[in-house]
């Protein structure tokens, strides 16, 4: 009997067991002291420390010799990954199906003298989620595309959940990976922030999920060392468009491109100084990446000459396959301008400058909207809004801060007649009904607004609110 | 010299050519409708051309001019081309972009820290051809910048929105149309402007419409009872034009 056990503050408990142990009746989780008593006279009775850097580097051995099943193969994102990941895109076809292809990887894993957990299917979100709570010993399970709604029965923590998150969950009384995809998004955003969101999102494939392979990625770096220093502009651009020919050269003939190229070089004052290229999507275009370059270039300040250079591609990741050109024609060449100009914008005002907006479900109006760079890859929040608003009841301009302002109301606690603001004075013909904006006391930053939409003498629309804490006016928002 | 009668076939013949060889001159344009008749009346083309700027002048706060030019921008972007804003102000608010119908995920926002990056900003965006409208708002904007941009738009068949205030009313326009957008007071619930043509290629100047926002659907419409209605404004257009032909 094989006992892995893992000590805790209420003492030392079963972390993992092997089959003889779970026939005499251990189980996961249990104390030591209690397992033991399992064990029979006869019985060699082992028992050691879980040690979590040998164990991913088992696996990461384990994972390298099933290499055969697939191009990319690593291992689950986790402080203690347990589940081998691997994209078999293009590969059944060579083991007649992929139902042959898990059977035949479970061979393997028996060969090897573990009993695998195997599931085929089209996300690593559903993929681990077959493996875990459908797949059993020399049971592979195949969900084929489209099929995901067998997963609807599965507990939640097939969704790859931390467990503060499954024990919320549970409290409310929510079981099953079916009964959470049939939530509001936007309450389980504002109740469990994006975690629940993007683990459904990767389970039904609205999201990326990346595998990082077992095997170390090689390495895309230039350098270049000078005996003297320079400082001339037109010198330095000449040495970096050198370097970035020479790191094409490794990307182009693997038809690879970068989305993150990282810069630095080192002055004659042994100081070092770097700056990075953030790309909206992967390219490999000498050109393009020159003016990127250009942009940066004339933003540095050196204090003395330059000596070394060197030049890194990071993100790098494969180029779409050049043949679809032929097809999407036009629009293609059209999506591909547009990240060029995305690329250059930012590159020239910052990623700051250069935003995607995204609603958050949030009724205080100055939180309702985030503003990410477009460079951001797979941070979206965005979710559909309500649609409980009609077009005019938002300003189209609202202010960082809400403006404080005197007024002059015809009834208490009503609405105001007259706005007064650094000396301007707004005479209010018409207002609107009150619209109570109450939000954040549960966090401790209390929203309590009454917001009325106000039109001047002169037909201006602006946007006011009344703070209920202090009965204080404020000016948010106007239809500039 | 005899007066033509505006109301002549020959006369309605001369003025249907007259358009024929300007859009002629300009090659085969797309030019896209605001979907608000009044509004297009007192555009050149009926509508908004593509490779072309229009101006929007608004006077001081809730002028209106930046919603009202929000709004027709929505409606004339390119189907299937993207669309830029560059908020100098770092004030738009996408909230109310969204409920105005703009589709969030095919715009980005621009949010330069100078109005000079924003200048770079537009040009750089009217210059690409997947844009299909650059909206800014800006306040200083050279004879040479304008000339730029209007002739980045002409390459790259995009449609450029600039909304500035009143006091540039006085400075050159290398926009096809330039126009003046005052607030009214409420009327029937909708948020009301009067838009004026402060300067045009090839349409009479100073011709009015009362422009209306439907609180509700978002969509702009123009206000027939108002003493600058849509008849009216046709028939300003063809007296100015007799004026013109008269002293001719």
């Amino acid at each position: 009997m094989l006992l892995l056990t893992e000590t805790m503050r209420q003492g030392e408990f079963v972390r993992y067991c092997n089959r003889p142990a779970r026939k005499r009746g251990v189980r996961i989780g249990m104390p030591v002291s209690e397992a033991r008593t399992f064990s029979r006279s006869r019985d060699r009775l082992i028992v050691e420390a879980v040690q979590p850097p040998q164990d991913r580097q088992a696996l990461e051995e384990l994972a390298l010799r099933c290499e055969r099943f697939s191009f990319r193969i690593g291992l689950e994102d986790a402080d203690r990954p347990e589940s081998i990941l691997m994209d078999v895109t293009g590969v059944a076809p060579f083991f007649a199906g992929e139902q042959s292809l898990a059977a035949e990887l479970d061979r393997a894993l028996s060969n090897e003298g573990y009993d695998g957990r195997i599931a085929i299917s089209e996300t690593v979100g559903a993929a681990w989620a077959a493996a875990h709570f459908l797949a059993g010993p020399q049971q592979p399970i195949v969900i084929p595309a489209g099929k995901l709604q067998r997963l609807k029965p599965l507990p939640v923590m097939g969704l790859r959940l931390n467990e503060s998150t499954v024990t919320k969950l549970k409290r409310l009384g929510i079981q099953s990976i079916g009964q959470v995809l049939t939530l509001n998004r936007a309450s389980l955003l504002q109740r469990f922030g994006t975690e629940v969101l993007a683990r459904i999102d990767q389970l039904k494939g609205e999201r990326p999920e990346a595998i990082s392979p077992c095997r170390p990625l090689p390495r895309y770096r230039v350098e270049k060392t000078l005996e003297e220093g320079v400082s001339h502009p037109d010198a330095m651009e000449h040495l970096w468009f050198q370097l970035l020919r020479q790191l094409l050269g490794l990307l182009c003939p693997q038809r690879l491109g970068t989305r993150h190229l990282q810069c630095r070089f080192v002055l004659e004052d042994r100081t070092a100084k770097s700056f990075s290229l953030r790309l909206c999507e992967a390219t490999n275009e000498f050109r393009h990446i020159c003016d990127l370059l250009r942009f940066q270039q004339e933003r540095l300040r050196l204090s003395s000459p330059v000596v070394g250079f060197s030049m890194e591609a990071l993100d790098v990741t494969p180029l779409e396959a050049a043949q679809q050109e032929l097809f999407d024609g036009g629009m293609r060449d059209h999506a591909r301008q547009y990240v060029m100009l995305l690329n250059r914008l930012s590159s020239r005002l910052g990623e700051n400058a250069v935003l995607v907006p995204c609603l958050l479900p949030n009724p205080a109006p100055e939180r309702a909207v985030q503003l990410r760079a477009v460079s951001d890859r797979g941070t979206s929040a965005a979710t559909a809004f309500s649609a409980r608003f009609y077009s005019l009841d938002r300003p189209t301009v609202l202010f960082p801060q809400p403006r404080p302002v005197d007024v002059i109301a015809v009834v208490p606690d009503g609405p105001p007649g007259v706005l007064l603001w650094q000396g301007t004075r707004f005479n209010i013909a018409h207002a609107s009904e009150p619209e109570r904006i109450e939000y954040g006391w549960w966090q401790g930053e209390y929203v309590c607004r009454d917001y009325y939409r106000v039109e001047t003498a002169a037909g201006q629309w602006l946007w006011v609110f009344r703070r209920l804490q202090d009965a204080r006016w404020f000016w948010h928002g106007e239809f500039f | 010299m005899e007066k033509l009668n505006l109301r002549t076939p020959q006369k309605r013949k001369i003025i249907e050519l007259q358009g024929q060889i300007r859009a002629w001159e300009r090659g085969s344009t797309a030019v896209f409708t605001t979907g608000c008749d009044a509004l297009d009346a007192l555009l050149p083309s009926h509508g908004v051309r593509e490779g072309s700027l229009v101006e929007w002048l608004g006077n001081g706060d809730a002028s209106g001019a930046g919603t009202l030019s929000l709004i027709a921008g929505r409606r004339v972007s390119p189907e299937g081309r993207r669309l830029v804003l560059i908020d100098t102000r770092h004030e738009l608010f996408a909230l109310s972009l969204s409920l105005l119908g703009f589709d969030l995920s095919r715009l980005v926002l621009i949010r330069p820290a100078s109005e000079r990056q924003a200048l770079w900003a537009c040009e750089e965006a009217l210059r690409c051809e997947a844009v299909g409208l650059v909206w800014m708002s800006i306040e200083r904007l050279t004879g040479t910048s304008f000339r730029r941009l209007q002739l980045a738009a002409e390459n790259s068949s995009g449609i450029g929105f600039l909304v500035r205030s009143a006091k540039a009313a006085c400075q050159p326009s290398w926009a096809e149309v330039r126009l003046k957008v005052q607030p009214r007071p409420f009327l029937r619930g909708s948020l009301c402007f009067q838009v004026e043509v402060a300067a045009s290629h090839g349409k009479p100047h100073h011709l009015k419409a009362n422009i209306m926002i439907d609180s509700l659907k978002g969509t702009l419409y123009g206000d027939t009872h108002s003493e600058n209605s849509l008849s009216l404004v046709s028939r300003l257009a063809v007296a100015t034009t007799h004026r013109r032909s008269a002293g001719a």
